[in-house]
């Protein structure tokens, strides 16, 4: 089963996890801050006004998507002078754009401030596989490793034992539980659960039912999506939620057969909000099947090529971006700073999701976001 | 006509027909040179593996050539190494069992929920030791159910093995999704790691050594005592086994029962591992226990093989897999190459054999 | 293990007990009468041959015979003594053995292997108790009782798929012929053969008779039945046709029982 875990942090306290997202949030905003945008002071000062709470957004929809599309480009670092850094990057799998453009991103960042790569990773997103890869990477001593953990737990093991080798580690996209990386970057999960909920509220102003498809009950970063889609249609009286559908073969052959199902038992289907790249494409076909594209509006996760395509037939009405490309160019980024002295980097730093839909899809920005399947 | 014409010539005793003269008489022994010559004839997939070794160690030294890579390809190819030696005793008994993975999988998850049951989560564990013992021992146990079921099904039923293990592939990876919801059962305690998955002695992981250690027994059980020696007869004519007085019925039940161990077995090697189950990670499994024996020059349809050999069917692909990596190959044609070499060791072998053959 | 006849010991007139007798068999499947009242019987030292055409009944009173199956009607005596062969390992247990057409030998397992597949010879003490098998002892058993029943097998260790036709045949027959202390029943033993390998299997069978094993043999061809058995017995539609001694007989007399052609000379 091909899928990205975006995991939630442990935190020992339950809703601590809410007041790490504030106060990460408040760094984001403060970076974001620092580039001096005028459009992004007015949502930045709206988004501070709140509690520190993602409800902010509830405030200013249309000032934080564009907000979000004016995100600047990452900065980078020189390397030191006299240094030869060689920085390993290991995704989940080899077997899915949203990888692909991450690497792609972290490609070009290296050769920007030209230092040595290396690039290799499991065909499929298992734990096994990926420890293999792991330790014959760490047999090269790189003088970073950047990895895409595909288990919370399973991973540690050989992390620690990387970090004990002497080859510092960061994660990007999912979380690992140990405290010995040096930083954790990923696009923010709960958030996007947002953005989506937000997006459907503003194409269906009279509301209706609205359904969110997940893959299995136990993936932590699609149940986050669920709960920050859910905590902002909960608080729309306009808006049924009907029971979360769930895809667990994770193929898009399912999700279509899944949504038809459902557009059938609910004629007065309004709106979709599916999980990842999977599930977005299986939907879209189900829409198209159901001839249903342009009524019912859905909102995708992830944005690969197919699922822009799918943007432009209307079986899906927006996308929502992890930004992989500019994950890559942070992943060099806080390599380089680690490597030149700085050890006291963020723990986590959690980029905005991207709301990508046909009124900005052409937007250069917007057009880094979209996962394009480059080949290794 | 009272009697056929007999021509006779008399050699070593006994009055024969005229025949065009053969190989050595019986109980010339062959000297030590040839000896070792034949050995390695027969063994052609050492060659490819000791070749591939020199390979990588030409293109990337050290990187490649050291004992920490040594120590992790075979610490990762430990639990694909039990299974394939189950699936050697199954593959030369004429069967063969596609459920292995799943039965891991399913006893992993078992054994973590009877670890947790015990201990508790969180942050303190209660007795993790004996939640440690009773969890592993309910994965071997679990294993060994499911591989009676495979046999009984086998056997009582008449069905063949690869219908009834396709079976059980499915309805234990689906007990063990029913079981977890999906989520994979973590939070065990680290005792698990600190006293099994991830311990050494004298510098070799212990996961290495119970590897080792099955495969010795097995491999000695196949090759010297009697129920190896049905295992080959069954797998290579039932019909004349079971002629020969064997109990072939009983014996292929005890095939899967083994195998099923075998596999509860690598459960256990699993989240002691990773103190995790990870329930999607071992759809594979089967194919690659498979391979190893195949690639090792066994029949599928039963009869041939040793433990030797699968052991190397197990080293060939992992050193294919870490040597490529180390060596900067693409990920995307590390699968091609790896495939193209799986083709050309078996080619190379059973060309091998069947000069052998041939020469007589 | 093997007769009682040392090798080269030429074998007396058959003792007046029957190694095997049958008396009375019937065997009816469905329809068809297989076997009628059929009684044959066969002294140690001595081959008898079974004949008849197809359909005759031959492979089924062999079954019966080896207890593979078991007769509606009849009695088997094997050395005067009563016995109900339910099943192949009783029939064995009493020291008859059977030669199938299809040899039932284990391909990939070697001569000597298959010579003592199911009996093998254990190591002494703990390890044969655990199942470890003495290979070298079984080996030189081997080389021994092939060397003493005049089969070629050039190396007993080789794989029995790289023998030739006759080659396995042989294995198949000294495997029998090894165990067998009171009957070998073969069945077809020539069949598929040449004329050179046919001859190699007369000898085996001459040699196992001289060790004082009863031996029956079914065949199609005359010339084998005649060159190889002391006696002949013709089964026609599942009845005894005919009794002949070898020696005193012709081929068109046989033929003529087999086919039921009313000119024979009338032998009791």
């Amino acid at each position: 089963m091909k899928q990205r875990q975006v995991e939630a942090p442990l935190s020992p306290v339950p809703g601590l996890h809410n007041k790490l997202r504030g106060g990460h949030k408040l760094k984001q905003l403060a970076k974001i801050a620092a580039c001096g945008s005028a459009v992004s002071m007015l949502s930045i000062m709206g988004a501070s006004l709140s509690t520190g709470t993602a409800s902010a957004i509830a405030l200013h929809p249309e000032g934080y998507l564009q907000a979000a599309a004016a995100a600047p480009p990452i900065v980078l670092p020189q390397p030191a002078a006299g240094s030869h850094y060689t920085i390993a990057y290991i995704p989940g799998c080899t077997c899915d754009p949203y990888f692909a453009t991450e690497t792609a991103g972290f490609l070009a960042a290296a050769k920007q401030v030209g230092i040595s790569t290396i690039v290799q990773g499991p065909a499929d997103f298992n734990p096994t596989q990926q420890t293999t890869v792991l330790e014959a990477v760490v047999q090269k001593h790189p003088s970073a490793i950047v990895i895409n953990p595909t288990n919370l737990t399973a991973m540690v093991a050989p992390i620690n034992a990387a970090i004990a080798a002497g080859i510092p580690v960061m994660t990007t996209g999912n979380f690992v539980d140990t405290t010995k990386i040096f930083t954790a970057v990923a696009a923010d999960s709960y958030v996007g659960g947002e953005v989506a909920a937000k997006a459907l509220e503003k194409w269906i102003p009279n509301g209706g039912q609205v359904v969110y498809m997940d893959i299995n009950p136990g993936v932590t970063s699609l149940s986050e999506h669920e709960q920050g889609f859910d905590k902002i249609m909960r608080a729309n009286k306009k808006f049924t939620i009907l029971p979360t559908l769930y895809a667990n073969e994770n193929s898009a052959t399912q999700a279509a057969d899944i949504i038809e199902g459902e557009i059938t038992a609910h004629p007065k289907l309004a709106g979709v909000f599916a999980s990842n790249v999977i599930t977005a494409e299986g939907v879209a076909n189900g829409i198209v099947g159901m001839s249903e594209a342009g009524k019912i509006k859905v909102v995708g996760y992830d944005a690969s090529t197919q699922e822009v395509a799918a943007l432009q037939n209307h079986s899906l009405t927006g996308l929502i971006s992890q930004s992989p490309y500019t994950l890559g160019y942070m992943d060099i980024a806080n390599s380089i700073k680690y490597l030149n002295g700085n050890h006291n980097l963020p723990k986590m730093q959690l980029l905005q999701p991207i709301l990508i839909d046909l009124a900005n899809l052409n937007q250069p920005n917007i057009q880094k976001a979209i996962y394009h399947a480059t080949p290794y | 006509m009272a009697g056929g014409q007999v021509v006779t010539t008399t050699r070593t005793g006994g009055a024969l027909v005229h025949e065009p003269p053969a190989a050595p008489t019986p109980g010339r022994e062959p000297g030590t040179r040839a000896k070792v010559l034949r050995q390695l004839t027969r063994n052609w997939v050492l060659l490819v593996l000791v070749a591939l070794i020199v390979t990588f160690w030409s293109i990337s030294g050290s990187e490649f050539f050291s004992v920490p890579d040594f120590r992790d390809i075979l610490y990762n190819a430990s639990e694909s190494g039990v299974l394939a030696a189950g699936m050697t005793l199954v593959i030369i008994g004429g069967q063969i069992d596609l459920s292995v993975g799943s039965v891991l999988v399913f006893s992993s998850v078992i054994a973590a929920k009877v670890i947790v049951a015990i201990e508790g989560t969180g942050t303190t564990f209660h007795h993790p030791d004996v939640a440690l013992t009773v969890g592993l021992l309910t994965a071997v146990v679990v294993g060994t159910a499911w591989g009676a079921l495979n046999g009984v099904l086998v056997v009582a039923l008449k069905i063949p093995s690869f219908i009834v293990t396709l079976g059980t592939l499915g309805m234990a990876i689906g007990l063990s999704d029913v079981i977890t919801s999906g989520a994979d059962i973590a939070g065990l305690s680290p005792t698990l790691q600190t006293a099994i998955g991830a311990r050494q002695v004298l510098g070799v992981p212990l996961l290495v050594i119970i590897t080792a250690a099955i495969m010795v027994v097995a491999g000695i059980v196949l090759a010297r005592t009697c129920f190896g020696r049905y295992t080959y007869a069954i797998g290579s004519n039932a019909e004349a086994a079971r002629r020969a007085g064997i109990k072939v019925g009983r014996h292929v039940v005890v095939l899967f029962t083994i195998m099923g161990l075998l596999a509860g077995v690598a459960g256990a090697m699993d989240i002691a591992r990773f103190t995790t189950t990870s329930v999607i990670a071992h759809g594979a499994d089967n194919l690659i226990a498979i391979a190893a024996v195949v690639i090792g020059g066994a029949s599928l349809f039963g009869g041939s093989g040793t433990m030797f050999r699968t052991a190397i069917g197990v080293l060939i692909p992992a050193v294919l897999t870490t040597g490529l990596i180390i060596a900067n190959v693409q990920s995307f044609w590390q699968e091609v190459i790896i495939g193209a070499i799986l083709i050309c060791a078996v080619a190379i072998d059973n060309v091998k054999r069947s000069s052998e053959t041939k020469a007589g | 293990m093997g007769g009682s006849l040392a090798p080269g010991v030429e074998a007396v007139a058959p003792p007046s007990v029957p190694a095997l007798m049958a008396e009375h068999i019937s065997k009816r499947f469905g329809h068809v009468q297989a076997l009628t009242n059929v009684s044959l019987s066969v002294g140690a030292g001595e081959v008898l041959a079974l004949m008849g055409d197809n359909g005759a009944g031959k492979s089924t009173l062999i079954k019966v015979l080896s207890g593979a199956l078991s007769p509606d009607a009849g009695r088997i005596f094997v050395l005067g003594q009563e016995h109900v062969l339910a099943t192949p390992s009783q029939a064995r247990s009493i020291g008859i053995e059977t030669v199938y057409q299809d040899l039932a030998l284990a391909d990939d397992l070697s001569a000597c292997s298959n010579l003592f597949l199911g009996r093998e010879l254990r190591r002494p003490g703990l390890l044969g108790k655990l199942g470890f098998y003495d290979e070298a002892r079984m080996r030189a058993e081997s080389v021994r009782q092939i060397a003493e029943l005049g089969a070629r097998i050039p190396d007993v260790r080789a794989r029995v798929k790289m023998l030739s036709g006759g080659q396995r045949q042989s294995v198949a027959i000294a495997r029998s012929a090894i165990w067998a202390s009171e009957v070998l029943i073969m069945d077809e033993p020539t069949a598929a053969l040449g004329i050179v390998q046919t001859a190699q299997v007369v000898e085996l069978i001459k040699r196992t008779r001289d060790r004082g094993v009863a031996v029956i043999v079914i065949s199609h061809s005359m010339a084998f039945s005649l060159a190889v058995s002391d006696r002949i017995e013709v089964l026609r539609l599942g009845e005894n046709e005919g009794s002949f001694v070898t020696r005193d007989t012709t081929d068109n007399e046989v033929v003529a029982a087999i086919t039921g052609s009313q000119w024979r000379e009338a032998r009791s």
